[in-house]
């Protein structure tokens, strides 16, 4: 929904929240539709709640309840901040303009250069840019059998060469976070390679 | 704001032209760069640009002191030969292309941005 539309349905709310209690308050006794009103226009849709049968009376207060419970509950989903912009990477920036990447798509470059190497059976990457380039941070699960210096060591050139290629940014660091357990749902038991 | 084909020997129709004629020809420009899979209606607000009864989502166009700048959110096709900023600046020379093609005035801006990569999942990957 864009700005306008959020604006519009909130200020319907404001106004329907408003309506709906100052019925209420008059139905219930608790205020006259003077003292309520700013204009005798709005007075005047006031003064027949004072006055309505003790049936009426009870579907005015259910309604006027159930219209300020919505109301409450459609405000304050309105009025919540929306998504957070996902975090992105500017990857050139000239009098032709910007162009940028976000931290997702790199990831999806860092996982699969990673899921390459022999031996992986899992990964999950992360990324944060530092003075020095690009670091990287990846979980990955492997086989047993697998010679662990060996694979690190396979797996922080290869990320590197492909986030450098893709990319065009430099990678200060390869950090390697190696596990026998799956990585989802485990604790684990880091070997960790820099 | 009523729209004029753009004539063969273009003349300049800048002013004729709308931004959602405009959008489209930025879209057909990027889908014929290789390397690109889509446009991107945007992850965090929606991106696009609106027209009568008309949407081109993935692009928005911008009229700003009688110069264009042009966004467009893509997600781009992953291979191991990819490189983004070399894709960023084939797109940016097919929209300009095309844009200028379209008799519109010049563009001050183009903004890539790749919001997603696809990555097809193939089972001889090595």
């Amino acid at each position: 929904m864009n700005v306008f539309n959020r604006l519009l349905v909130i200020l319907l709310d404001v106004a329907l929240l408003v309506a709906t209690v100052a019925v209420l308050l008059v139905a219930l006794g608790l205020a006259r539709p003077v003292d309520l009103a700013p204009v005798p226009w709005f007075a005047d849709r006031l003064v027949p709640f004072t006055q309505i049968d003790p049936v009426s009376w009870s579907w005015a207060v259910g309604i006027c309840l159930a219209l300020v419970f919505a109301g409450l509950v459609l405000l304050v989903l309105e009025l919540r901040p929306g998504p957070r912009e996902e975090p992105r990477m500017t990857l050139k920036q000239d009098g032709l303009g910007v162009v940028t990447v976000t931290r997702s798509g790199v990831r999806k470059v860092i996982d699969r250069a990673a899921g390459q190497v022999a031996g992986v059976t899992e990964v999950r990457s992360r990324l944060q840019e530092g003075g020095q380039g690009l670091h990287v941070l990846c979980r990955v699960a492997v086989d047993p059998a697998a010679s662990i210096p060996a694979l690190t060591q396979e797996l922080q050139e290869r990320v590197k060469a492909a986030v450098e290629h893709t990319v065009g940014r430099s990678v200060a660091e390869v950090r390697v976070d190696a596990q026998v357990e799956p990585l989802t749902g485990a604790r684990r038991a880091p070997r960790r390679v820099q | 704001m009523a729209e004029t084909p753009a004539g063969e020997d273009g003349p300049p129709l800048s002013e004729t032209l709308s931004e959602i004629r405009i959008a489209r020809a930025v879209v057909g420009a990027a889908q014929s760069v290789s390397g690109f899979a889509g446009v991107s209606p945007g992850r965090f607000a929606e991106v696009a640009t609106y027209g009568p009864g008309e949407t081109v989502r993935g692009v928005v166009v911008r009229r700003l002191s009688g110069a264009l700048t042009v966004e467009v959110h893509l997600r781009a096709a992953y291979t191991p030969a990819l490189v983004l900023p070399a894709l960023a600046g084939q797109l940016r020379d097919a929209v300009r292309h095309a844009v200028s093609g379209l008799g519109a005035e010049p563009i001050q801006r183009i903004d890539i941005a790749f919001d997603d990569l696809s990555v097809a999942k193939t089972s001889d990957e090595d």
